[in-house]
């Protein structure tokens, strides 16, 4: 197959292959396990490959890139489907004019190729699974087309289809597979989770109603370039509403403060693979939202004033109040959950500002973020399986008990706490100068750097509490890493050295989505400047 | 021969498959009384099915013309058509789900059961192509009295009989309320066609006496669609009768009733050939009946979610829901134009489908564990994964969420009302239809909190000991067969606007029908 | 002149029929004994037969003597003596449930009153034909053919209905 060919089905395939292993383990008798789980583990690994394809691609291949650049300098600057890559589109549902189109640009690859090695890495690590194999691995991959597909969706409807798709895989796999208090979790996390859909489906309407072009009216770069609710609409009352319907919709899953409630118990009570999903892709699809709808959708209400400091001020929250939460804890894994609140508020402070920097550094604190709490959530999960509680307080010498471990835990912990060398620093750093320069955040961005000072007490806090101090006797006799564990843990600590050492690899991927980005919403480098002096 | 004759003949010919049934309905009752043992009742489903089926594919030979035989009894179009094949194929599947669960009926013999299944599909297939008042009482007295003693057929099950004596007593009343009506109508206009009776609808001279009649004649139909306030009968039936009986009068005896409503809406706006939906909308809403819609709307599907949240049985909570859904579809009728009649009618096909699957899930509890109760459930997905995934995705369906059939169909009955407060020209302001949307949307968000209920306790709950669940080939093979129609029908449903657009051919008039969202 | 009195002796029949189609009617619904109240039916049936001889409907009324009179209202006599005394006292479970019916019941009677007070009802010359049996027939087996042949289909759904709930268990 030429990669011409491949370019064109790719995403489809990355989409729906796990799909098709969830049917071949329909299939497959309720005991045989070790089919059951080598097929999860080979659907997934296809993906991942087809991922990495994409990711280098798209990477090195420049064409795609020169084609973003020019129409970013185009007079009009609008998004169109020559922005991305990969890109079908086929009639789904001709008389409702739903298509089903998707295409990636570099937002949406940098996450897919997030997503296609988690989703590898977690299959992994729920080998220890042996209650429901069958019905794990069957939901688990129905998860997993969920995420991609709304990654790929160029079409809204299509995207808002995904969206739901994943919601009930998630509540059974909370729900069934889930730690003592699984049902009260499951349940927070269904409801929560759907009202943020509801909202998302009325304001997806709303723009299918008032569309001028009815065959396009889903079409996700057709909505972008007409802003139908722009200021020279007679629904332009409307627009801040529709912004406000779908930042909560999207902010329940970053989670935002004051919408995060659900999240530490949904990862706590998770199994250790589901965690790391939760942490790893399913925030990212709320700040995903934001920068691919919510912002691009809305122009005018975006960068507005008041929305600029209304979402400033909730990252500058949650990036503190989640910190200080995680500092509060004495379960592990409740630690690293309150840790996701307060890193995601970087992404959405980064967003608010509107300066190209904050947001490359936003989208590049996602995938940090994928990688990094993915990572603690297993190290915590290989604590949990030997131990079987996960007291901070009980804990203690473990690091010399178990060196192997100790070393991973170091570079999984201190890339979340930023520490220069590993990829966090990179993005924090980004976010904070990027949006710096926006004048009229700038007291909330120093107060934010609060939170860094935080990240790091709690952490150090917990590393000293978990691996340092004199070893306590109940834990002597645990082994050292599996090899099971090790093969999860080692290519994120991989991922986060190279990223942080190396950025660029990363980075030259969104760069110019984040441009046109920019651009869509009227906001160039040089005159957000002027405009943030002149009190924008 | 004479003329008369022969016309009688050839109108005969067009109600071939309405015959076909009878005939079915003669031959279950001498298949019963040759066999007299208890093997007729493998023998009756077998004859009862296959009548059910000729009378379908004689069905689908009819082209969709609007023919009005007998002189005037009736009248054979699209609509009529359209409805007459889903209550078959409803009957059909009520039949095949109480043969494959006999156990729910063990002690008791089957032949009239299948012969009075059979009666009031007859019933419910000339109700939908009434054309005047005499058919339009006969037939609806058919499928009631029918529907009573299947209601009532556990004789032994004191709630079976009290579900029968509710039904009699609730569809006594409504049955005269109506007939009261309709006698005010026959005393204005002197005439028993449907549309005549209209007239003065049409000539603007109606009067308080008119809308006294046609509110007496709506009472009956609200009481077929269990709509608010006429819905009290509801659970308290669908939880006494046989499940199967329960599936029957959710799907095949409510639909008849809006099938009625339907014509009797279209009716107001009489054009030759077919309706002039534009025509029938301006002058009911003139005559202010669509506030009157909106009021049933909102308290119907308003009432039904509220009480259903309280419910620990899921025949029950069915019942509760059922109501709901009949609110929903109501909303249509606020608006009343085209798009609103292909929602409803795209509505009703998805309906069946996981109406049929979710109470199919009812009938292998209440076969298989004697019980509906949900705290029965407890453990079922460790017993039988496959039945509470045939559950969850039917009760998501009828939530109305993707990627199930539901979700389209709901999207089309919003779209109706939101296409109405954005329009020009429509009657009343947008907030009038836009509030309507918003209860629907509210409704809907309720009813998942109750639906996953059900969920809950088959999945989360904790149990002691595991429900005895064995599926039979027959269980597979239909609940697959639905689950698989629900979701294939959510991802790609052009084959269901496709037969909702035949039916909707015969509105013809000025107001063709633009397809789709 | 006799147009005056054949008015006249209609208008009085007319009175009296109803005050005894009313008076039956209330004695039947307030009617202590279910006895009382069957036998309160029977004057209310047969009022209503009076009516339509007065109106010259003279199969309708024979009819309605036979079929409701003669027999619906004479099973409902056997059924209530064949069934159990529990039945015999009639009660209104509550004061306050007696107290809404009324208020129900009024209700719809002041809009019934009103709707028929004001009803734009179509006014037939009245003919009255010699004979309404002959023309009835024909109407049945012509312009009402398929009602008359379907009526056979809802009694044959009643009567197995009817067979089956009155039969005796099986086992």
């Amino acid at each position: 197959m030429g990669a011409g060919t491949l370019a064109s089905y790719v995403l489809t395939l990355i989409t729906f292959i796990p799909l098709l292993g969830m049917a071949i383990i329909l299939c497959l008798p309720k005991t045989s396990h070790q089919a059951i789980r080598g097929i999860a583990v080979i659907s997934t690994g296809i993906v991942l490959a087809l991922c990495i394809w994409l990711w280098r691609d798209f990477a090195f291949n420049q064409h795609y890139l020169i084609e973003a650049t020019q129409a970013v300098s185009a007079a009009t600057p609008t998004i169109q489907p020559a922005n991305f890559c990969c890109y079908v589109s086929k009639p789904w549902i001709p008389s409702f004019h739903i298509y089903y189109k998707v295409g990636a640009d570099g937002l949406s690859i940098s996450l897919i190729f997030l997503t296609g090695l988690l989703s590898f890495l977690a299959a992994f690590s729920a080998f220890h699974i042996e209650k429901g194999v069958k019905g794990f691995y069957a939901l688990y991959l129905l998860l997993v087309t969920g995420m991609m597909g709304v990654f790929v969706s160029l079409d809204f409807f299509l995207f808002y289809v995904f969206w739901e798709l994943m919601l009930l895989p998630m509540y059974f796999l909370i729900g069934l597979w889930g730690g003592p208090r699984r049902e009260y979790a499951a349940i927070k996390f269904f409801l929560y989770t759907l009202v943020g859909s509801v909202l998302i489906l009325l304001a997806m309407l709303a723009f299918y109603f008032k569309a001028a072009d009815k065959d396009l009216a889903f079409d996700i770069p057709y909505l972008i370039s007409s802003q139908v609710f722009g200021p020279n609409s007679d629904w332009h009352w409307l627009e801040k509403w529709l912004f406000l319907a779908l930042f909560i919709g999207f902010a329940i899953k970053v989670p935002v403060f004051p919408f995060h409630t659900w999240l530490p118990d949904a990862h706590v009570e998770a199994p250790t693979a589901i965690s790391v999903i939760l942490a790893g892709v399913l925030l990212k699809m709320g700040g995903y939202g934001i920068l691919r709808l919510n912002y691009p959708l809305l122009v005018s209400t975006a960068t507005s004033e008041f929305v600029i400091m209304a979402l400033a001020s909730l990252g500058f929250v949650s990036i503190v109040y989640g910190a200080l939460c995680a500092m509060a804890q004495t379960d592990f894994k409740k630690l690293v959950a309150y840790s996701s609140v307060s890193h995601m508020g970087y992404v959405l402070l980064g967003i608010a500002s509107l300066r190209p920097g904050a947001i490359n550094g936003a989208i590049f604190q996602m995938f940090n973020h994928g990688l990094s709490s993915a990572m603690m959530f297993l190290l915590v999960g290989v604590l949990y399986d030997r131990a079987h509680h996960r007291d901070l307080n009980r804990f203690g010498g473990i690091g010399l008990h178990m060196p192997k471990y100790f070393a991973l835990a170091i570079v999984g912990f201190f890339a979340a706490l930023g520490l220069p060398g590993l990829n966090g620093f990179i993005s924090e750093a980004m976010v904070f100068l990027g949006s710096f320069q926006n004048a009229m955040i700038r007291p909330l961005v120093v107060a934010s750097t609060l939170g860094i000072v935080l990240g790091a007490g709690y952490i150090l806090w917990a590393v000293q509490r978990v691996y340092l101090g004199p070893l306590k006797e109940e834990y002597k006799g645990f082994p050292d890493v599996s090899w099971v564990e090790a093969f999860t843990l080692v290519p994120l600590a991989v991922g986060c050295i190279v990223f942080g050492v190396y950025p660029k690899l990363m980075l030259d991927v969104f760069a110019p989505t984040t441009d046109l980005f920019l651009k869509v919403l009227h906001v160039s480098a040089n005159a957000a400047a002027t405009v943030a002096q002149a009190g924008f | 021969m004479s003329a008369f004759t022969a016309q009688t003949l050839a109108n005969c010919r067009a109600i071939a498959p309405e015959l076909a049934l009878i005939a079915a309905l003669m031959a279950v009752l001498l298949v019963d009384l040759a066999l007299l043992s208890r093997r007729s009742t493998g023998a009756s489903v077998w004859v009862a099915v296959a009548g059910l089926g000729t009378a379908f594919a004689l069905l689908t030979r009819f082209q969709p013309t609007d023919a009005v035989i007998f002189s005037g009894a009736i009248r054979l179009d699209s609509l009529a058509l359209f409805f007459q094949k889903i209550f078959i194929l409803g009957a059909m599947a009520v039949c095949l789900f109480t043969a494959a669960n006999a156990e729910i009926f063990a002690e008791y013999r089957m032949g009239e059961y299948y012969a009075l299944v059979l009666s009031a599909t007859l019933g419910a297939m000339f109700l939908a192509a009434a054309n005047d008042y005499i058919i339009l009482v006969l037939s609806l007295e058919t499928l009631s009295l029918s529907s009573y003693v299947l209601a009532g057929y556990l004789r032994v099950d004191r709630r079976s009989s009290e579900a029968s004596m509710k039904y009699i007593l609730y569809g006594a009343v409504a049955s005269g309320v109506m007939l009261f009506g309709i006698s005010y109508l026959y005393g204005m206009t002197g005439t028993l066609r449907i549309a005549e009776t209209f007239a003065p609808l049409r000539q603007g001279t109606q009067s308080f006496t008119f809308f006294v009649a046609f509110a007496l004649l709506l009472c009956g139909i609200g009481f077929k669609i269990s709509s608010v306030p006429f819905h009290n009968w509801t659970p308290d039936v669908y939880e006494g009768s046989p499940t199967p009986i329960s599936a029957f009068l959710a799907v095949v005896s409510k639909s008849a009733g809006f099938a009625i409503l339907l014509r009797l809406v279209l009716q107001a706006g009489m054009a030759a050939p077919g309706f002039d939906v534009a025509a029938a909308a301006r002058h009911l809403t003139a005559s202010g009946l669509d506030i009157v819609f909106w009021i049933l709307a909102a308290a119907t599907m308003t009432v039904g979610n509220l009480v259903a949240i309280r419910q620990t049985d899921i025949k029950r909570l069915l019942g509760y829901s059922s109501i709901a859904h009949a609110g929903y579809l109501l909303m249509a009728f606020t608006v009343m134009n085209s798009a609103a009649w292909d929602a409803v009618l795209f509505y009703f096909v998805v309906y069946y489908l996981m109406t049929l699957g979710a109470f199919y899930v009812a009938i292998t509890l209440e076969a298989q564990t004697g019980t509906t109760e949900m705290s029965a459930c407890r453990g079922m997905w460790v017993a039988s994964p496959y039945l509470v995934t045939a559950m969850v995705v039917f009760l998501i369906s009828l939530t109305g969420l993707p990627p199930t059939a539901g979700f389209p169909a709901k999207l089309k009955l919003f779209k109706v009302l939101i296409d109405a407060a954005l329009g020009t020209g429509m009657p009343r302001g947008p907030w009038f239809y836009l509030s309507l949307a918003l209860i629907g949307v509210g409704n809907s968000v309720v009813s998942l909190y109750y639906y996953f209920k059900i969920v809950r306790a088959m999945t989360l709950e904790r149990f002691e000991t595991l429900p005895s669940i064995r599926l039979s080939v027959f269980d597979l093979a239909a609940m697959g067969a639905l689950l698989v129609a629900v979701i294939f029908l959510g991802i790609y449903f052009q084959p269901v606007e496709e037969f909702v657009q035949t039916a909707l051919s015969s509105l013809g008039g000025a107001a063709r029908v633009v397809g789709g969202l | 002149m006799s147009d005056f009195f054949q008015h006249f002796g209609q208008t009085v029949a007319f009175i009296a029929i109803t005050a005894v189609v009313i008076g039956s009617a209330l004695a039947a619904t307030f009617a202590k004994s279910i006895v009382h109240a069957s036998f309160a039916l029977f004057f209310t049936l047969l009022g209503m037969a009076g009516y339509y001889f007065l109106l010259g409907a003279d199969f309708l009324g024979i009819t309605q003597v036979i079929i409701y009179v003669g027999g619906i209202l004479v099973l409902l006599l056997f059924g209530v003596l064949l069934t159990s005394r529990s039945l015999d006292q009639l009660q209104i479970r509550s004061r306050a449930s007696y107290i809404a019916a009324s208020a129900v019941g009024l209700a719809v009677l002041a809009m019934l009153w009103k709707a028929i007070i004001r009803g734009p009802w179509q006014h037939v010359t009245p003919v009255v034909p010699q004979q309404t049996t002959q023309s009835l027939g024909r109407l049945l087996l012509t312009d009402y053919l398929l009602a008359f042949e379907f009526s056979s289909v809802t009694l044959l759904a009643a009567l197995i209905g009817a067979a089956y709930i009155v039969r005796r268990r099986e086992k």
